[in-house]
């Protein structure tokens, strides 16, 4: 939505509030100016009133002082009366102690007596000049007419205010016009000067409502170098840098777009792959227990009779014929040995067959052991264990991979094998290592010994290639890893990897 | 600054810088023909001799107005006069005072008015006119003064003119013919006339050549009494028939007791007056006789000294 400056009356926006402060610090000032100024002028012209009649009282006085003397009424009159002229004289006279006018600026009230509450204390009063009365458009003072120390009378003036106060309602309406003028030329000023500070602003919130709605081609108009021309440049800054992200993303979004059509597509490729790759498995595997099982038949008999040609042939016929018996038989044992093994790795292969459970470790190297007790004392080894854990595993499967180890280790030891069994905690899985004292493994084959009928040595040593292939199997099985470290003549040392069972 | 708040301060300021004090409303003096307060003890105008400075006037009689009243009894006296002898003479005939002091020659013209004399001036006080002149000038007689100019203060004055108009009468100098006459206006002036040899000779009363003598004797040491009139009885206090007769003993008393104290000496002096005594119409009879020796040898008496 687009935000407008110039909006509602009564929606608050800088602009107003600009021109309404300014307006009103015009206003203010102005008031104090003209309030102080007038408040000057009424007090300047009452003090000059004061000070007049004041002086005009004791002139007064002074003047009256030979017509007092010699009580010449008349020339007291003159006196008097010679105020009469005077505009600003609201009235004058000149009384003796009793309140006795001697001599008034209205002839009328010679001869008469003062009455009045405020004249009766001036009279009660020691007689000295002082102000008598301050009214609005009237201020009286009274004078002593003295003689040493006789006072003879007392000289009244009375000063008429209304013509000051004209002058001072005169001075008030200008200052009112002049606060006006100053109020109408503030908000002027302030509209000029809030159109000024706010045009940039206005551009800004312009940009601001184009970047709200994702256009960033049309820069912010730069029309100030103050604080808000700074945020602008910032802002045409943002808005360029938006601008090219915008099209390094376009250009990143339409690559990775590709990229996952490409990768759908080589997903769905290896998935076919590895769809193709679960069906050759399957078959082989199904092909390899077929096989297994089914090429043991014969096998079988093919064993037997020539065992029993063997036994029942040897000597009775050539050398020869002993010889190629013999071949016959070991061949058939071999080939017996060899079915075996594949079908413990298509067992091995089988996901899922066997249930995963908390195993110990420690009971099933124990039930591998003795499974290999001919083996261990017939070449005298020795095994040294450690404490091991309980993993997550299948524990058949487990003993097969200790069984296949460590009888791997005594097939490639020396005189006297000495094997060592151990696990150390990683994160949440064991790492078992099984060392051995053997002709170790050149570096080079330590990774194909793990495929099936591949083996780093020769015929040497027998075997059928396929137990660590097993090992790999059911290691890989339950999500662990297997490797094996060392050098030839220096031993080996095979790892392996397996989850930890809950504490 | 918001709408409100801008309203707010406006606002506030306006009342702040108008909550001016309001000043009271305006009176008019009330006026009335009695006074709050009545007088119990009556007043009476006490008429002094016309000075033409207040302040001259004030020195002379405030003091002796101030002992009578001390001195008095069942009543108060206030001094009033007027700035010139003619203005003092206006007032005595239209009867403002109700006691004055009046000179000799107006004795009778109060008496005609109603006044009636309670106490005059001491024999030192009585008047006469003298005729002064340079010492060096080279006059030794009233006669030498033929051809002379002489400065008279005025035509009216008894002492100072009708007195030494008459002289100069009688020692044949008819100054009318004989002489060149000049009126000063002051007795001053006629005597530094003489002194600055404008004139030849001054006309003025004994206590008018007292008075120069005492304030400008340097001036005064140039000059030499030619003539001295034959004297007359001094100034008189008059009383307005409608005051109480025991107001006029009263004040009688304390005129002639003036002399008997401190105070009422020191007032004596500096009214000029070396003390009171009492008196009657009989007592300027002397007066009367030389106002009809002087209409009989010179003329008609000026209007001031006639009764209307």
């Amino acid at each position: 939505m687009r935000v407008k400056l110039s909006g509602s009356l009564l929606r608050p926006t800088i602009r107003k509030e600009l021109i309404l402060g300014v307006t009103s610090v015009h206003a203010v000032l102005m008031l104090i100016f003209i309030v102080g100024l007038v408040t000057r002028q009424r007090s300047f012209l009452l003090e000059r009133a004061r000070e007049r009649t004041l002086h005009q009282a004791e002139l007064l006085a002074a003047s009256a002082v030979p017509q007092l003397t010699t009580n010449d009424l008349a020339g007291l009159s003159e006196v008097v009366d010679s105020l009469s002229h005077d505009p600003t004289v609201r009235f004058a006279m000149i009384t003796n102690g009793s309140g006795l006018i001697l001599g008034h600026t209205d002839p009328k009230h010679s001869g008469e007596y003062l009455r009045d509450e405020i004249s009766r204390k001036q009279l009660a009063q020691p007689a000295q000049s002082r102000i008598v009365f301050e009214g609005k458009d009237m201020v009286e003072s009274v004078a002593p007419v003295r003689i040493d120390s006789s006072v003879l009378g007392l000289a009244w003036v009375a000063a008429d205010l209304r013509e000051s106060n004209q002058q001072l309602a005169s001075v008030t309406n200008a200052g009112i016009w002049i606060v006006g003028l100053a109020v109408a030329t503030g908000m002027l000023f302030a509209l000029l000067l809030a159109a000024s500070l706010t045009r940039q602003l206005r551009l800004l919130l312009d940009g601001a409502d184009r970047l709200a709605h994702d256009n960033f081609d049309q820069p912010v108009p730069l029309v100030s170098f103050n604080e808000v021309g700074v945020v602008t440049r910032g802002i045409n800054r943002a808005m360029r840098k938006l601008r090219s992200d915008r099209v390094a993303i376009a250009q990143a979004q339409a690559k990775l777009e590709a990229e996952v059509v490409e990768r759908r597509r080589a997903e769905q490729d290896l998935q076919a792959a590895n769809q193709a790759i679960q069906r050759a498995n399957d078959n082989l595997r199904e092909f390899a227990h077929v096989a297994s099982h089914d090429l043991q038949e014969p096998l079988r008999s093919v064993a037997g009779f020539s065992e029993l040609l063997r036994r029942k042939y040897k000597g009775k016929l050539d050398s020869q014929a002993d010889e190629f018996i013999e071949f016959i038989y070991s061949g058939t044992v071999r080939m017996q040995s060899l079915i075996r093994a594949l079908l413990e790795y298509s067992r091995a292969t089988a996901a899922g067959a066997d249930p995963v459970e908390p195993v110990d470790s420690a009971a099933a190297l124990r039930a591998a052991l003795d499974n290999l007790n001919t083996a261990i004392q017939s070449t005298g080894a020795s095994i040294q264990t450690l404490d091991l854990p309980k993993v997550k595993a299948n524990e058949v499967a487990l003993v097969q991979l200790f069984q296949n180890l460590v009888s791997n280790a005594i097939k490639y030891s020396t005189e006297h094998p000495l094997i060592q069994i151990s696990a150390q905690r990683e994160e949440g899985f064991w790492k078992f290592s099984v060392a051995d004292n053997g002709i170790g493994i050149d570096p080079r084959d330590q990774d194909k010994i793990f495929q099936i009928f591949k083996r780093a040595h020769g015929d040497e040593y027998p075997g059928s290639g396929i137990g660590l292939a097993i090992c790999s199997r059911i290691v890989e099985r339950y999500g662990g890893r297997i490797w094996v470290e060392g050098a030839p003549g220096q031993g080996s040392t095979f790892f392996f990897s397996l989850p930890a069972a809950p504490e | 600054m918001n709408f409100r708040n801008s309203i707010a301060v406006v606002l506030a300021s306006l009342a702040l810088l108008t909550g001016c004090a309001r000043q009271p409303a305006d009176y008019t003096p009330l006026y009335g023909s009695s006074p709050l307060v009545p007088n119990t003890i009556p007043q009476y105008s006490f008429g002094v001799p016309a000075i033409r400075h207040a302040r001259s006037l004030w020195d002379h009689y405030a003091q002796l107005i101030n002992a009578l009243n001390r001195d008095s009894a069942g009543f108060t006296l206030k001094m009033e006069s007027a700035q010139t002898p003619d203005k003092y003479d206006a007032k005595l005939r239209a009867r403002v005072f109700d006691f004055a002091i009046v000179d000799p020659y107006q004795v009778l013209v109060a008496e005609n008015l109603g006044y009636a004399v309670i106490a005059r001036t001491g024999k030192p006080d009585r008047i006469s006119g003298v005729i002064v002149t340079a010492r060096q000038a080279d006059i030794h007689r009233l006669a030498d003064l033929r051809g002379h100019t002489i400065a008279f203060t005025n035509s009216t004055a008894l002492a100072a003119t009708l007195l030494n108009e008459y002289g100069l009468l009688e020692n044949d100098l008819d100054f009318r013919k004989n002489a060149v006459v000049l009126y000063t206006h002051s007795p001053e002036n006629s005597l530094l006339g003489v002194t600055f040899q404008r004139v030849d000779a001054a006309a003025v009363s004994l206590a008018d050549w007292e008075v120069f003598r005492r304030d400008q004797p340097a001036s005064a040491a140039l000059l030499t009494v030619l003539w001295q009139s034959d004297n007359l009885s001094g100034p008189a206090v008059m009383a307005s028939g409608s005051i109480p007769r025991a107001h006029l003993q009263n004040l009688r008393a304390a005129l002639t007791q003036l002399g008997a104290q401190r105070n009422g000496r020191e007032a004596l002096r500096s009214a000029g007056i070396s003390e009171f005594e009492p008196a009657n119409s009989v007592s300027y009879d002397d007066v009367w006789d030389f106002l009809q020796r002087y209409r009989r040898a010179i003329g008609p008496l000026p209007d001031r000294m006639v009764a209307r």
